[in-house]
């Protein structure tokens, strides 16, 4: 299968993922090496803020949380923060489900 | 008028054919008219299913491992058996837990299970330490049409 390509965005101290139309298990593990190597480039002058921008996604599973709480934990290490962005309503249920709000925090718009 | 069809499919156990598996039974379920909502929940947990089996079950990709498909429509109640031969689950009670995965990298939620249960009408899992494990599931649809 094709892997759709993911948007990074970086500004500053902050980097925008924007995250594909589905988001599974296939897709999540080049999110997660991405954004590793990504924080790792950038360390000089480090990313603070990292924004998970759902608003192109219309399907999401438990790989997808994975991928984020494991971001979460990393941002922490670093002083950094998550947010998350743009989720359907169908998203949202399942980011609350996985406790996903209450590691990161909404963001209104990117 | 209910539509009853069957259908069986195996396919390789690899990373991306998560989507694969979505896509097929998505067209299997367009006989069903199931709704928005329904249709996301079934390809929701199917995804963790499948998913399962190609992490936990087969864990490394190989070219000669299959995960089978078989579902059903009969009367409104869709059912599906996801089936590995692969390495089966050692304690069944303590995977089902939230937040538990087998895997201790830290990067996998542990959610599948549960998300499966609660996006699906019923759920049942089978699992042989050495043998495979078969997620069978179902989901009613049309509920509130009754």
């Amino acid at each position: 299968m094709e892997t759709e390509q993911v948007r990074y965005e970086i500004n500053g101290d902050c980097i925008v993922i924007y995250m594909p139309r589905e988001v599974d298990n296939h897709s999540s593990r080049g999110i997660r090496e991405d954004t590793e190597r990504l924080l790792e480039q950038y360390s000089k002058r480090p990313i603070r803020y990292m924004i998970f921008d759902f608003s192109g996604t219309s399907f999401c599973d438990s790989s997808g949380i994975g991928v984020i709480l494991g971001r979460c934990r990393r941002m922490r290490m670093l002083g950094g923060t998550v947010y998350v962005s743009g989720e359907s309503c169908r998203i949202e249920r399942i980011l609350r489900m996985s406790g996903v709000y209450q590691v990161a925090e909404r963001a209104e718009k990117v | 008028m209910s539509a009853e069809n069957i259908m069986k499919v195996s396919f390789l156990s690899r990373s991306g054919n998560e989507t694969l598996a979505r896509m097929v039974v998505s067209a299997f379920l367009v006989q069903a008219d199931p709704t928005v909502e329904e249709l996301d929940d079934i390809k929701t947990a199917v995804s963790e299913a499948v998913t399962n089996s190609i992490v936990h079950g087969y864990g490394i990709e190989s070219s000669d491992k299959y995960i089978e498909m078989q579902m059903s429509i009969e009367d409104n109640i869709f059912s599906i058996a996801i089936i590995d031969n692969g390495c089966g689950i050692e304690d069944i009670d303590k995977a089902m837990e939230a937040f538990y995965s087998g895997d201790s990298t830290g990067e996998r939620s542990g959610m599948g299970f549960t998300i499966m249960q609660a996006f699906m009408s019923d759920f049942r899992v089978e699992s042989v330490v050495g043998e495979g494990t078969s997620v069978y599931m179902k989901k009613l649809l049309h509920e509130r049409q009754v």
